[in-house]
């Protein structure tokens, strides 16, 4: 793949919790790109360092949260490379929504619960200097019609909004500069099963206009597997696998992304599974080695003393001893 | 239905009222639901969505929401006729809880003993210590937890183990039923089957019955036998898990179904649009309707009744009239 492709690249990104003497690695040396066009997924249980590693992609680092080492650079424009790091505050805040937008997780207490949503949207244009209301409200409303959102949308306050409704308009709000890139961090988790459906379809019709790259993070497999073309596996603040989805999925290469989409029960299919044995690591003080070492079942000698290298197999990489070869 | 069965909900409703005395608006949370659980143990599940009544539904059957009417028996006594002390003291014998937060469910910093032994003790009337601790650690055994966790603070364990130790608790008693909400939808996916494989172990070597509140349909497919599918109140259909699985019937049922993301099957077509209002609850007629792609003229006048059909599966709906 040209690196032209290329939107997001994050090489050896490292961040940890900080307070007093102990310190919580949640992101440890993260290599991962994204490529233009493409929906991207981060998966990983509770704790894993997903939305850690969406702040720092962000850049929306505060104590006690602290990046040690690493660099995360967006591609901008014809060819050039933007260090996210390396840009002042201002120039940080001219890009966010127009160049990279991040959706936390929660729709509700992303919108400002006393402001019209037509405020909202005009709020956006207005740090651009964009001040005409009805211009920039035909632009929204256009915007709306396309993405097939009803414009009674505008008039409403956030809680009058359904919440598939709500998460809708959030990523239109999100998305409505076009940016390169989006982070959306559990966009369906508050969603009933019913009302997912509208908001992954929305997200793969923005990226089929605009070509708009996205990262989606979530725990939820079934929806890894509906909306994303590409997938990284994270356990412990590391990622451990990426591939493309339908391969990930069909045969995974890490015994950690076997045994989570092992037991992830189907209808129609097996009775009796089993999980995964065992817990993950505590992050203030992880196991040497391998950190999936513990619970793997396929686990040799050297797991438990030397940590795996990121193995690469055609377009997948995999940080498993087993593909030594 | 027998006078021994560990279940027998009949025409349970309840109304939730908001607003003023007089002009204030009403809400039916659980509208006409009838289910039973005979003695042979089994895991009945209700799926449904969020605001669907089946956690209401759930606190009632655990004597904690009074039903504005309706009867529940839990083995032959109707448990709202019993005196209040009564039925504190005798309910919590028989029918045990597990929630969806364990976290909410216990003080962090108590001794994870102390809530075993005082279930053994107020609960399970066992004033002996040496018999209250062997049932203690039989209760351990039971869900997979060590020993020596009996002797830490809960804010030691993971959300995996805080949730065993809800099932231990629940378990200590020799209840007949345990009604369980959403018990797994805060644990990782990895370690979800573990939870559930205890419940279903505890059904064979215990006899205990579930009700296993859900929204989560694959849950629901991997762990019952019966299930009840529930949607704005009432449900539109009940019968072997099954049967329902490989053959839902109404259509709500069906529409949950396409909208599972799967991880084995993309979805096919454009997912359906629609609205939902609080008025659907009130409305005469199928509460469905406005969604359904099959409404009829029918539907939007009166409330459907449940058939039953040949397989033992009830549907809630009109489509199936002829067929009864």
């Amino acid at each position: 793949m040209s690196y032209d492709m290329e939107v997001l690249r994050c090489k050896g990104v490292t961040a940890q919790y900080e307070a007093g003497n102990l310190a919580i690695r949640a992101v440890d040396s993260v290599d991962m790109t994204v490529r233009r066009g493409e929906i991207f997924g981060l998966a990983g249980e509770s704790g894993c360092g997903k939305t850690t590693l969406m702040r720092v992609i962000y850049r929306d680092v505060t104590p006690p949260l602290r990046v040690l080492s690493g660099k995360v650079s967006l591609k901008v424009g014809d060819g050039e490379e933007l260090d996210l790091y390396s840009i002042d505050k201002n120039t940080l805040m001219k890009i966010r929504t127009k160049m990279i937008s991040y959706i936390p997780q929660g729709s509700m207490s992303v919108m400002n619960p006393t402001s019209r949503v037509k405020d909202q949207f005009l709020e956006v244009f207005r740090k651009y200097g964009r001040v005409d209301k009805e211009e920039v409200l035909r632009e929204v409303r256009a915007k709306l019609s396309e993405l097939g959102l009803s414009e009674r949308v505008l008039q409403s306050f956030p809680h009058q909004l359904s919440g598939g409704m709500r998460q809708r308009t959030i990523i239109c709000l999100a998305t409505i500069l076009n940016p390169s890139l989006v982070l959306a961090d559990e966009p369906t988790s508050a969603l009933d099963v019913v009302y997912q459906r509208g908001v992954v379809e929305l997200i793969q019709k923005i990226r089929d206009m605009y070509k708009t790259s996205f990262i989606v993070v979530s725990h939820d497999m079934g929806l890894q597997y509906q909306v994303t073309n590409r997938i990284a596996i994270m356990y412990a603040g590391k990622i451990v696998e990426t591939g493309s989805t339908e391969e990930v999925f069909r045969k995974p290469l890490h015994p950690y992304s076997e045994g989570l989409i092992n037991s992830i029960p189907r209808i129609g299919g097996a009775k009796q599974l089993e999980g995964l044995a065992g817990l993950p690591p505590n992050l203030a003080n992880p196991p040497p080695g391998c950190r999936f070492h513990p619970r793997c079942p396929y686990r040799m000698e050297k797991c438990a003393t030397m940590e795996p290298p990121v193995f690469r197999v055609g377009d997948r990489t995999a940080a498993c001893w087993l593909l030594e070869r | 239905m027998k006078e021994d069965n560990v279940l027998a909900v009949e025409n349970l409703v309840k109304v939730y009222k908001s607003g003023g005395l007089l002009f204030g608006k009403k809400f039916k949370a659980v509208d006409k639901v009838s289910m039973g659980l005979s003695n042979s143990p089994e895991i009945f599940t209700i799926v449904g969505e969020s605001g669907c009544g089946k956690t209401t539904l759930a606190r009632m059957v655990l004597a904690l929401v009074e039903p504005t009417s309706g009867s529940i028996r839990i083995m032959g006594r109707d448990i709202w006729k019993l005196p209040t002390g009564e039925r504190h003291r005798w309910l919590p014998k028989h029918v045990q809880p597990v929630f969806q937060n364990p976290f909410e469910s216990f003080n962090p910093l108590r001794k994870v003993s102390s809530y075993l032994y005082h279930t053994a003790e107020k609960v399970a009337g066992i004033t002996d210590k040496r018999e209250a601790s062997e049932l203690v650690s039989k209760a351990l055994e039971e869900v997979r937890l060590p020993d020596d966790v009996a002797d830490r603070s809960v804010f030691e364990l993971s959300g995996g183990q805080v949730q065993r130790l809800s099932i231990a608790r629940a378990i200590i008693s020799r209840p007949k039923l345990i009604v369980a909400d959403e018990p797994v939808s805060m644990i990782d996916a990895s370690l979800r089957m573990g939870i559930l494989n205890i419940f279903k172990r505890l059904k064979e070597e215990m006899g205990i019955s579930f009700i296993y509140i859900t929204h989560d349909l694959a849950t629901a497919y991997y762990i019952s036998d019966r299930i009840a599918v529930m949607y704005k109140g009432s449900f539109a259909e009940m019968g072997e898990a099954d049967a329902i699985f490989s053959e839902p019937l109404h259509p709500y049922t069906q529409l949950l179904m396409e909208s599972v993301p799967r991880v084995d099957k993309k979805w096919v077509g454009k997912a359906p649009v629609y609205t939902t209002d609080i008025e659907a609850y009130l409305a005469t007629g199928c509460k469905f309707a406005d969604r359904c792609p099959f409404v009829m003229e029918k539907c939007r006048q009166h409330t459907p009744p449940l058939i039953r059909l040949s397989n033992g599966v009830t549907v809630a709906c009109w489509l199936y009239e002829k067929e009864e």
